[in-house]
Formats: C-alpha cells, sequence, structure tokens
C-alpha cells in the first residue's frame, strides 16, 4: 500500500482518494475509524475519516494484510 | 479457514436475528398465514437484492459510480430505518388489540408488506458485505483451498441460521408481553444501528453537518471498532465518538417512538382509517 506514511492535522475530518492498481479485490480498512471500502481491481473511490485523534491511525488491505500499510500520522 | 467461518456467521447473523424476531412474533398471531408468506417472499427477495448488490460492489470502476452505489445503499437504509419504526408502532398497535381482532384485513396486508421490505432490506445490507467477502476470495483462490474455503462460508451460514433459529425457540419460552416487548426494542435497535450508518454516510457525502464533532469520547471504556463494541456499533448503533448531528437523529427517532407508546389515543382516528 502506498504511501506508507502521510501527516495529517489532527481533529479534522478527511477525505482520502484511494485507487486500486492491483489484479485482485482490496478492502481500504481501518475499523475504530470504522472505515470498510472494498475496491474491485482497477476502481478508485473515496472514504471519509471522522476527526482524528492526535496520533498514529493505521489502515491495512483486510484482503491482503502482508501488503503493507498506510499510516496517517495526525498531529 | 476459521476466518472465513467466523466473518460469514457475524456478517448473516443480523439479518438471520432480524428474521428470527420477526417469525417469533409472527407465530403468536392468531392468523400468521399472510404475515408469514410476505416474512419469506421478502427472505427470497433480500438474497436477491444481496447477490446484486455485491456485483454491483465489484462492477464499481470509477470514483463517480461509486458515489451512485453509494447513494443507493444510503436511500435502501433510510427506507428500512423508517419501515422498521413503522412496523414496530404497527406491532405495537396489532400485538394490544389482537384478542379484540379489531383490525381488518388491510391493516394485516399492510403489516405483512412491512414485514416482507424489512426482512429484505436487512438480508441485503448484511448479505451484501458476505456476498462480497466469498467473491473476493472465490477470485484470490483456486482449486483445493477454495472449496475448502467455501465449505467453511457454508459452514458459518449454517451456524448463523441455526443461531437465529435457537432464538427464535427460545423466544417461546417467555410470555406474550415479554416477547412483544422484546421483540419492538431488539427492531427499534437495529433500526437506530441503520439510522446511525447512515447519517454517518451522509455526513460523509457532505449532505448533512456533523455538528459538534464529536460530542463525547468513550473510546477508553469501549471501543466500537473491535469485540462487543463492534457488535454494539453494528447491531445497537453505538458510537464511542458520536457525531451532533448522530445523537439528534438517534433522540429523535427513539423519541417520537416513545411518544407513540405511550399516546396509542392519539393517533385512534388514523388507525380507524388504515
Amino acid at each position: 500500500m502506498l504511501p506508507p506514511q502521510i501527516e495529517v492535522p489532527a481533529g479534522k475530518r478527511l477525505k482520502l482518494a484511494i485507487r486500486n492498481e492491483g489484479q485482485g479485490p482490496v478492502e481500504f480498512e481501518n475499523l475504530d475509524l470504522r472505515v470498510e471500502k472494498v475496491l474491485a481491481p482497477g476502481a478508485s473511490s473515496f472514504v471519509v475519516t471522522p476527526p482524528l485523534k492526535p496520533g498514529v491511525h493505521t489502515f491495512v488491505d483486510d484482503f491482503h494484510p502482508d501488503t503493507g500499510k498506510t499510516q496517517l500520522i495526525a498531529k | 479457514m476459521l476466518n472465513a467461518l467466523v466473518i460469514v456467521w457475524r456478517e448473516s447473523l443480523e439479518g438471520m436475528l432480524v428474521i428470527g424476531v420477526l417469525l417469533s412474533w409472527i407465530v403468536r398471531q392468531s392468523d400468521p398465514r399472510l404475515l408469514k408468506r410476505g416474512l419469506w417472499l421478502g427472505t427470497f427477495a433480500g438474497l436477491l437484492l444481496a447477490v446484486a448488490m455485491g456485483v454491483a460492489t465489484f462492477a464499481v470502476q470509477s470514483t463517480l459510480d461509486d458515489e451512485t452505489l453509494e447513494r443507493f445503499q444510503l436511500f435502501m437504509l433510510l427506507v428500512a430505518a423508517g419501515l422498521i419504526l413503522h412496523t414496530v408502532l404497527w406491532m405495537h398497535r396489532h400485538g394490544r388489540h389482537m384478542k379484540r381482532e379489531l383490525e381488518g384485513q388491510a391493516s394485516k396486508r399492510a403489516g405483512a408488506l412491512g414485514i416482507g421490505l424489512i426482512a429484505m432490506l436487512a438480508l441485503a445490507r448484511e448479505g451484501t458485505e458476505t456476498v462480497v467477502f466469498l467473491y473476493g476470495l472465490g477470485m484470490e483462490n483456486a482449486g483445493g483451498s477454495r472449496v475448502a474455503l467455501l465449505s467453511a462460508a457454508l459452514m458459518g451460514l449454517l451456524l448463523a441460521g441455526a443461531t437465529s433459529w435457537l432464538v427464535a425457540r427460545g423466544a417461546r419460552f417467555l410470555n406474550y408481553r415479554t416477547l412483544f416487548r422484546v421483540s419492538e426494542i431488539l427492531l427499534l435497535l437495529v433500526a437506530n444501528a441503520l439510522l446511525a450508518n447512515d447519517v454517518e454516510r451522509m455526513v460523509a457525502l457532505e449532505w448533512l453537518p456533523p455538528l459538534l464533532d464529536p460530542a463525547w469520547d468513550t473510546s477508553a471504556i469501549l471501543a466500537d471498532g473491535q469485540s462487543i463494541g463492534r457488535f454494539l456499533a453494528d447491531f445497537a448503533g453505538y458510537r464511542a465518538r458520536p457525531s451532533g448531528i448522530l445523537l439528534a437523529a438517534s433522540l429523535a427517532v427513539w423519541g417520537y417512538a416513545l411518544w407513540r407508546f405511550r399516546n396509542p389515543q392519539a393517533f385512534k382516528a388514523a388507525d380507524a382509517q388504515s
């Protein structure tokens, strides 16, 4: 998953644009932020997070937990 | 493998529980045939809708398509929440008047339709996630492992069916009054969960302002992302950090339901017409 890290402002709603460039379906997910989005191969979409608490919020691909992760670092 | 079983069990449990609750209410009615038929037709339609939406999820390619699908699901959830509220009020009246048989065939038909639609929408929502999950697994795994995964998933489905059957069976030991009260509260909780989900989607699409965001934070006591907190979030609409608009919507629905429960007299005229 790319990029591995993004710095973002804390306390704000964020809209993240995501795109699946792989061959199979993926699920972009962070359960604590209640974000779960399935993407078909080649599909793009968006998710909206609630206002972030300061700290690190990790998103994974729930269908492929071993292909890395994206961390939002809220400051 | 176990993972597939647990996920399918969890995803399909809610829809099946709703059907179990409705069924245990229906079998206590004096003439349950019409209501039962409504329930099973709704169940069947819900399965079809789940498959259709699951396939649509994978067909989505662009952000624009995704927003359309999002809007459709949002609309569906809103209708479902409204219908549950409406039907719970109907069930409440119907339960009270049951012995006196005050209600005509028309009201019963309307009730059967409402019950069928609830079963359909509850199954469609949870079922879509199951279909997406299974379809994703099926696309990624081939041969033997695919068969093993699908049988694990099937086991999960059967387990969920057995769980809700047990609940419906267990409900037979409750007396009328308790059963009616419990099913009304359970269904209202489900409506609350749908509403919470819907309000969040509308905030994400910027159709609604979040207002106070978050209104409070109980994530240190009970986070809503894992285990029991997650179950409560999915099934009852619990949020550890709810936005102000979500609280307002939830309060409005519960307030309206309680008010209608307490003042059945105020709606006699409307009842007589329906």
